[in-house]
């Protein structure tokens, strides 16, 4: 059996309906990372060969790394709002959002000039 | 009463038909938090349960396994057609985890289901098996036979 952790019984049990929305929030953190996983599946699979195929082997390693380090930070940020909840603070910032969403929109770019490019 | 955190959601003692998720049997602890949250007295709150809380999170774990299954699918798919050996196992793990993830959600949620804990272990279990995954895939990439 796993250890719980130390904030486990740290300060009150908060609403069960926050503890259920982040709860649902770390699931739609995790679905983010297996849709990373497929899209770089994806980009290997689908994308010519083309002249760029460093480039596209890059982009497919990013994903997927992505998909593989997204999980855990899904989970430390779903642990720290519930700590966070516990003890009656604010919720914790996270970069994570920014970096995701420019992140995806970088590789997007990348995706369409690989699929245009002869 | 006091409702344990992390005592699992089999819980005997829990009477029938309350729909009262666990934190709330905790005299004090949420007192007067419903009234003017709005989603109480709501046709269709589910008998206790404002906002349909435990419905939207069920589906949410049943939409993650389903996400899980398709992944599995495409990963089948491609590891075949390489004959990448890290894609499928990726693939074999994302089974793993999608069976996990409806298991879990049928256990909590389902006609039998206990009171709502905070499913710390699951979760942990859960963002483990995916960082595996993704660390599967990234290994069949770099290394695999589709790398060259």
């Amino acid at each position: 059996m796993v250890r719980e952790p130390a904030w486990y019984r740290t300060g009150d049990e908060p609403d069960y309906r926050f503890s259920l929305a982040n709860e649902r929030t770390f699931l739609a953190w995790i679905r983010s990372a297996l849709a990373l996983l497929a899209g770089s599946v994806a980009v290997l699979q689908f994308l010519p060969p083309a002249a760029l195929s460093g480039m596209r082997n890059l982009l497919a390693g990013v994903l997927a790394a992505a998909g593989a380090v997204l999980p855990l930070a899904a989970y430390r940020r779903w642990s720290r709002i519930q700590r966070a909840m516990r003890l009656g603070r604010g919720l914790p910032f996270t970069p994570l959002l920014a970096v995701l969403a420019v992140g995806a929109g970088v590789l997007g770019v990348g995706v369409a000039l690989l699929a245009v490019l002869p | 009463v006091t409702v344990r955190p992390g005592t699992g959601p089999d819980d005997p003692q829990r009477p029938e038909g309350t729909g009262r998720p666990g934190n709330s049997e905790r005299p004090g602890s949420s007192a007067g938090d419903d009234a003017g949250r709005g989603g109480a007295g709501l046709p269709g709150g589910g008998g206790g349960d404002p906002g349909l809380q435990g419905e939207r999170t069920a589906l949410a774990w049943g939409r993650t396994s389903a996400v899980a299954l398709f992944t599995a699918a495409l990963l089948i798919r491609a590891g075949a057609d390489t004959a990448d050996g890290a894609l499928l196992a990726a693939a074999a793990l994302l089974l793993v985890l999608a069976g996990v993830l409806w298991g879990y959600r049928r256990r909590r949620f389902g006609p039998a289901g206990g009171p709502f804990t905070v499913p710390v272990r699951q979760l942990r279990l859960v963002a483990v098996l995916a960082a595996g995954c993704g660390l599967l895939v990234l290994g069949g990439l770099l290394l695999g036979p589709a790398a060259g």
